[in-house]
């Protein structure tokens, strides 16, 4: 498994299994849900990948990753509450685990690495309620990322 | 005819840009990055003949250079940030062709140059740029509501609605609209696909593809008629970056969108890519111009400055008099140093006054004091009050430098 999958894979784990351990009735899916949405829901996807100058002298580039979570609730408050968890959680440190071992909860795969937020950005998308047969509140929380072996 | 899984572009989607094809739009994007580095590595150059030329002070002045330093670095970044916003909008016409393109049914030419022209149409109130001097970098906000709201969009297609005197339909109706949008419309129009018209009476079916050929494209082209606010509008830019599943246009709800996609965050990758080619370039001038500081140190630069005409009598009373008074400052600073090196000794503390006094000026003042093994010696600057400390080994050369500078 490449280590941007283990990456997806991560972020995922770590929205489902520690920044909303305790709110089982949210959804959590890996990708943008394009069908059959039910709120609430938490989407993770990860966008474009680059590598671009690192710093003066260097001549590797730094490898950084954009990664949007997206948040679909059941109002606004629901929506403003999950999002800001994300938002404060993800300041920290996310922890990168080999899944080639197995997954969650049978097995629990060692941590390969963490994953450097940046750019962290809360975006609030405006869903007129004339525009969906049910009506959800949705905001954005995007950064960027650099991957760190540990 | 086979029936494609996907929508692909069509050819006169880049035509706004000057393009033919996908790989021309991302050569584009190169394209800017590289006229954006041509561009300021001119002034960048332009810039080295000002200073080798004398206008930033004397680069054989080692205080000078100082301020010459500061001074290139500061007009580089300054020149970097005019550059980024003169040539941002390209930044963003290249990211929103490109996720176009990246969408299914958006990826169309009439589509493409109505989001085109009204982004060209509202040029001016589209990109923010925010330099930050001190970190040496830009913050870029890009926002396309001018361009309008998602449910203008639906007012459009609602309108050619009613244009076309289909009206309010029922639910039902509405489930057999959108089949028809699916296959008939969308599947004709954009994925190849054929109409088969089946005979009951003698159990035979006709090919009646032809009836439905045009029908996606004079609706599309009906719809971006009907945009409130014309040209200048193009409200579908909301379903580009956001994306269209989970949100429903037939207005009555009920329809089933075809085909459904993500979003693209279009605009926030060219926030990204405006302010990564900005730190791009600005790493590369910076570099270079911190070769030219290096140059200017070691004297492997000469001063290219062209012969002057002979000078006019005034001229030369006046250089004289420059000399003089700058003979004078550095006659000053010798004799600092020379007292100082005379009076201060390790583990001596110096009064205040002793040094105040030596240096005959009412702009300056020392202050030299023990501290741990190493003597320092500090000056206030006259304007600020403020205190400057410098360590023991640089005394001789900073204290010539702030002597000159402050006249002293």
């Amino acid at each position: 498994m490449y280590i941007e999958r283990k990456q997806d894979l991560s972020i995922f784990y770590w929205l489902k299994d520690d920044i909303f351990a305790d709110a089982p009735f949210i959804t959590i899916v890996d990708g943008f849900p394009t069908e059959g949405l039910s709120v609430p829901t938490v989407s993770v996807e990860g966008s474009d990948i680059n590598i671009g100058p690192f710093e003066l002298g260097n001549p590797h580039g730094i490898k950084y990753r954009i990664w949007d979570i997206d948040v679909f609730g059941e109002n606004k408050s629901q929506r403003d509450e999950f999002g800001y968890r994300i938002l404060n959680e993800v300041e920290s440190k996310i922890p990168v685990y080999n899944y080639d071992e197995g997954f969650p909860p049978d097995v629990t795969p060692t941590k390969t690495g963490v994953l450097i937020p940046e750019r962290i950005k809360m975006e609030i998308i405006r869903v007129d309620p004339n525009l969906v047969s049910d009506l959800y509140w949705r905001a954005t929380v995007s950064f960027v990322a650099i991957y760190e072996q540990t | 005819m086979a029936r494609e899984t996907r929508s692909t572009y069509t050819e006169g989607i880049f035509e706004d840009i000057n393009a033919t094809s996908l790989e021309e739009v991302f050569e584009q994007q190169a394209k800017n990055i590289e006229t954006l580095r041509e561009d300021l590595k001119v002034q960048l150059e332009s810039l080295k003949q000002e200073v080798l030329a004398g206008d930033y002070g004397d680069i054989r002045d080692a205080f000078s250079l100082l301020g010459i330093e500061r001074a290139m670095f500061q007009k580089i970044f300054m020149d970097s940030v005019i550059a980024i916003k003169d040539k941002a909008h390209n930044f963003l016409i290249t990211e929103a062709v490109k996720s176009t393109v990246a969408t299914q049914e958006y990826n169309y030419d009439l589509y493409v140059n109505h989001l085109l022209s009204a982004m060209e149409a509202n040029q001016d109130k589209l990109i923010a740029i925010i330099p930050n001097e001190e970190a040496k970098s830009v913050e870029v906000k890009v926002s396309l509501n001018s361009l309008g709201k998602p449910e203008e969009w639906g007012k459009a297609i609602e309108a050619y609605r009613n244009q076309r005197n289909l009206g309010k339909v029922s639910k039902r109706d509405k489930e057999v609209g959108s089949k028809i949008w699916k296959e008939k419309i969308y599947g004709v129009g954009r994925e190849g696909g054929t109409v088969q018209r089946y005979y009951k009476k003698d159990q035979t079916s006709k090919d009646v593809t032809d009836k439905y050929k045009n029908l996606y494209r004079d609706t599309i082209a009906g719809r971006l008629a009907n945009i409130p606010g014309g040209a200048s509008k193009a409200p579908f830019w909301y379903l580009i970056e956001h994306g269209n599943a989970n949100v429903n246009l037939g207005i009555d709800a009920d329809g089933v969108p075809y085909p459904t996609f993500g979003p693209t965050n279009f605009v926030r990758n060219s926030e990204l890519a405006i302010a990564s080619a900005f730190e791009q370039i600005w790493t590369e001038l910076g570099r270079e111009t911190l070769e030219f500081i290096k140059e200017l140190l070691k004297g492997t630069r000469e001063i290219t400055t062209p012969v002057p005409p002979p000078e006019t009598p005034e001229e030369r009373k006046e250089r004289l008099r420059r000399i003089k008074t700058g003979q004078q400052k550095i006659r000053a600073a010798r004799k600092v140093q020379a007292k100082v090196r005379g009076k201060v000794r390790r583990g001596e503390e110096i009064a205040e006054g002793k040094l105040a006094a030596f240096i005959n000026t009412q702009h300056g003042r020392f202050e030299a004091y023990v501290q741990g093994e190493s003597i320092r010696v500090s000056l206030r600057d006259p304007k600020s009050g403020q205190f400057v400390q410098l360590p023991w080994n640089f005394i001789e050369v900073e204290l010539e430098k702030y002597a000159i500078a402050y006249g002293l």
